[in-house]
């Protein structure tokens, strides 16, 4: 291909983000350069350095003594201002080696354009000397070991390349090859067409040559063929060089080099950039993919319930695209937890640390904002301590998850357990904010009530105001993150798994009686849920007989003296009571249904009715319909009873010859065809009006409409009051005592 | 008839009191009551008792509302 020309390929819409793969070829590599370089200027002053003029005297007598106190080569070159040795080419040459140091630690993802260039170049240098080392190896298993390391920068910077110039270089390498192909046959198809021609024209000029004399023309034109000879030759080897030249490697190496090109401004901009961008939390990224697998989910979430789910995985095997805005927001919300954790760390830290932190800045610590905690925290070196000192293991074991986490939002499909970790950090986030937010709407209605007051009389309120705008502001800010946070969460789970799960995983917690009886069935469920309730407890082992030889050859049972009981403490140790393994069962379930019922009214409370007193107008309407049906039923069976005796029948015909009204429908419609009616001898037509209006006068009952018994009175909280929260209070109660009512042991048996 | 002391009729006029359903329900109920016969003592004893049961939840389910107020 000749040099310069460009590919005219169709560009593709490259995929955001790059593979952890990439990212650590390139943070290794760039790694790999900064030392190059160091060890490139390292060399230039150290190798020699008695001999070289350039280094004052006073600078070699240094070198020899640190030389000979053993010191390594890059404490020497720090220890002699190496770079300022070095001049204006040594200053260069320190900033790209601080530049390179600071892009193998910061997020690749972040960058512009113009910063990924600047590291597209330094790999490309870099892939430069490997090929040198390759070339110049000679042990094979160095060459090998050098080939992979090519072959992996190969691929990060095609990618790098890819999402640079908005191609997909994998497609770009196809044609490459496709061209490279043609070309070379071509090339080959040229030089054997000019071989021939070469043999031809040589066997031509020999004969021309063989003759003994030759006329002046004849002279002439061997001449010329010697000379066209030597052009054809001379094509030959050109073809050949441009044959040996032409191969995909070297393409696609211009095509780096192209991309690459930054003008002074945008490379000065570019090394600005990496410089002030901060690297992110937590470990590199070769440590976050170790630290990743024991990502921790705690019991009590409800995401648990999806953690050994296989139709979950299995769906989400095939999960390869999240879009970028959920894997931002999800990046955001995990980096808030980190900072959470940091300050958590820092108010313990500063605690332990007040009179010296007060000493040493002026700042009371339990004074200030979480922001300027963390700031003094760390200006007192305090987060040294956080990955230091065992005692702070479950801060930094928590970031270090968060950490792992948030990598694991960078890969292309993003992996279940991840998802998982990522969703149980939402949902306790979640609960956190909530508790914030009751908090805030606490001092809104105080704030409400003083300002209330403030305005009736004289004083000014300016300052209450104040107070009252900004827990007003606050509560908005934790109602927005909120509905971020939920939004998130249904979107982490609809793209992963087609729908949105966060119904069905919060449903699953809350409707597990069931499985919560079961599991308070034994120790270790109980104890579990002790734990979960904050309580602590004794176990007094049972007390066995002793038992006698012949019984114990016999394998006879020990006969149970005292039976095994628990005594369970609150949280201030004060006793709560003794237990046998049943009762304790029997009060860790009540309590579990205590607790399920409250949190839960509470829930659908605040998410369902308009207002707490509302929803309890609602419930007793509820109750009083439901004990009203229970009437009405009662009646209704009466009445029926009454009907069909002979009595009933005369008094009907007594009715219905003194009104005399059709009402074979309403008797078809309340009664039924198949009641005892149906042998009914007077005039039915009459009959039935006759039922209505004395069921009406006797019972009343309204049977006027399409369904016996169904009166309704107009009730001055219906449906005003209820509106569409019937059939949420239906389920309430249903959820909450529906079983009750039907179990076998509350049934009223005569 | 044989009765039962707690399907009599002071018993039932008792429990029909006891229970929270309105006025006209109440009054309606002890109006029948004298000529009910056992079986329909015994469905509206049965159905008395339901009631006392939902009265109960009434209350519970009230509780927990006033809780959630900090009543």
């Amino acid at each position: 291909m000749p040099n310069g020309e460009k590919l005219n390929i169709k560009t593709e819409k490259i995929k955001e983000g790059f593979s952890v793969e990439t990212k650590k070829t390139i943070s290794s590599t760039l790694t790999e350069f900064k030392t190059g370089i160091e060890r490139e200027a390292g060399q230039k002053l150290l190798t020699d350095y008695e001999k070289n003029n350039d280094i004052p005297q006073g600078t070699k007598e240094k070198i020899s003594q640190l030389k000979k106190e053993k010191k390594d080569d890059g404490t020497i070159f720090k220890k002699i201002d190496g770079w300022g040795l070095l001049g204006e080419e040594g200053k260069r040459n320190e900033r790209i080696a601080q530049v390179s140091e600071m892009a193998s630690k910061i997020d690749i993802d972040k960058l512009s354009p113009q910063a990924k260039k600047l590291i597209l170049g330094n790999l490309n240098s870099e892939a430069k000397y490997l090929n040198l080392l390759h070339k110049e190896a000679k042990d094979a298993e160095k060459k090998r070991e050098l080939e992979s390391r090519i072959n992996s920068l190969k691929e990060a910077r095609k990618e790098l390349a890819g999402n640079i110039a908005g191609e997909d270089f994998k497609k770009t390498e196809e044609e490459i090859t496709k061209k490279v192909t043609d070309e070379k046959r071509g090339l080959e198809e040229e030089i054997s067409a000019k071989k021939i021609s070469i043999t031809n024209k040589e066997k031509e000029f020999r004969e021309m040559a063989k003759k003994p004399k030759r006329t002046g023309d004849e002279e002439v034109k061997l001449a010329k063929m010697r000379n066209e000879l030597e052009n054809l030759r001379e094509n030959v080897r050109k073809n050949k060089d441009k044959l040996d030249q032409t191969n995909v490697s070297t393409v696609l190496e211009e095509k780096f080099q192209e991309i690459e090109v930054l003008s002074e401004k945008d490379l000065k901009e570019a090394e600005d950039e990496i410089l002030k961008k901060r690297p992110p939390e937590g470990p590199p990224l070769e440590e976050k993919e170790k630290k990743f697998q024991p990502v921790k989910v705690e019991q009590e979430s409800p995401w648990v319930a999806f953690r050994d789910d296989e139709e979950f995985l299995g769906k989400w095997a095939r999960v390869t695209e999240v879009s970028s805005d959920t894997r931002n927001t999800t990046d955001v919300f995990l980096k808030k937890g980190i900072e959470d954790v940091k300050f958590d760390f820092a108010s313990v830290w500063a605690k332990k640390h007040k009179t010296e932190i007060k000493d040493k800045t002026g700042f009371d610590p339990e004074k200030v904002d979480k922001k300027t905690l963390t700031g003094i925290v760390e200006a007192m070196k305090g987060f040294k301590e956080l990955k230091e000192n065992s005692d702070y293991a479950k801060y930094s074991e928590k970031i270090d998850d968060l950490a792992a986490l948030r990598a694991g939002w960078t890969t292309e499909g993003v992996r279940h357990n991840v998802a998982i970790g990522t969703l149980n950090e939402f949902h306790y986030r979640e609960e956190k904010l909530n508790k914030q937010l009751e908090g805030r709407e606490e001092e809104l209605k105080a704030a409400r009530k003083k300002l209330a007051e403030l305005r009736k009389g004289s004083a000014s309120y300016d300052g209450m105001k104040e107070v009252y705008d900004k827990a007003t502001k606050d509560a908005r800010d934790l109602q927005a993150e909120l509905k971020s946070l939920s939004s998130v969460m249904k979107e982490i789970t609809t793209a992963t798994t087609g729908r949105d799960l966060t119904k069905e995983a919060y449903n699953s917690q809350m409707l597990t009686m069931e499985d919560m009886a079961k599991n308070l069935g034994t120790d270790s469920g109980r104890e579990s849920y002790m734990r979960k309730l904050g309580l602590s407890w004794e176990v007094t082992p049972a007390k066995l007989a002793k038992q006698s030889m012949f019984d114990r050859i016999r394998g006879k049972e020990p006969r149970i003296v005292r039976e095994k009981t628990t005594t369970i403490y609150d949280k201030d140790s004060n006793e709560v009571g003794v237990y046998k393994d049943d009762d304790l069962e029997k009060f860790l379930f009540e309590k579990f249904r205590d607790d399920i019922t409250g949190e839960f009214i509470g829930a659908e409370m605040k998410e369902i009715a308009t207002s707490p007193e509302k929803a309890k107008e609602g419930i007793k309407e509820l109750y009083r319909t439901m004990k009203k049906d229970l009437v009405r039923d009662f009646a209704e069976n009466k009445l029926k009873k009454e009907l069909k005796g002979p009595k009933a029948l005369e008094r009907i015909r007594e009715l219905s010859k003194e009104k005399g009204i059709n009402c074979r429908d309403a008797i078809d419609a309340t009664l039924g065809r198949e009641t005892a009616y149906k042998d009914l001898t007077c005039n039915l037509e009459n009959d039935a009006e006759a039922i209505i209006k004395d069921t009406k006068r006797i019972w009343g009952v309204d049977i006027s409409r399409d369904r016996f018994g169904e009166y309704v009175e107009a009730n001055p909280l219906t449906p005003e009051v209820i509106k569409g929260n019937m059939s949420w209070l239906v389920y309430l109660i249903k959820m909450i005592f529906g079983t009750f009512l039907t179990s076998e042991k509350n049934k009223i048996n005569f | 008839m044989p009765t039962l002391s707690i399907i009599n009729d002071e018993s039932l006029k008792g429990f029909i009191q006891s229970v929270g359903i309105d006025e006209k329900d109440k009054n309606f109920l002890l109006s029948k009551l004298p000529e009910m016969d056992f079986d329909e003592r015994k469905a509206l004893f049965e159905t008395l008792v339901k009631i006392q049961i939902l009265d109960r939840e009434e209350e519970k389910a009230l509780a927990v509302v006033d809780e959630y107020l900090g009543k």
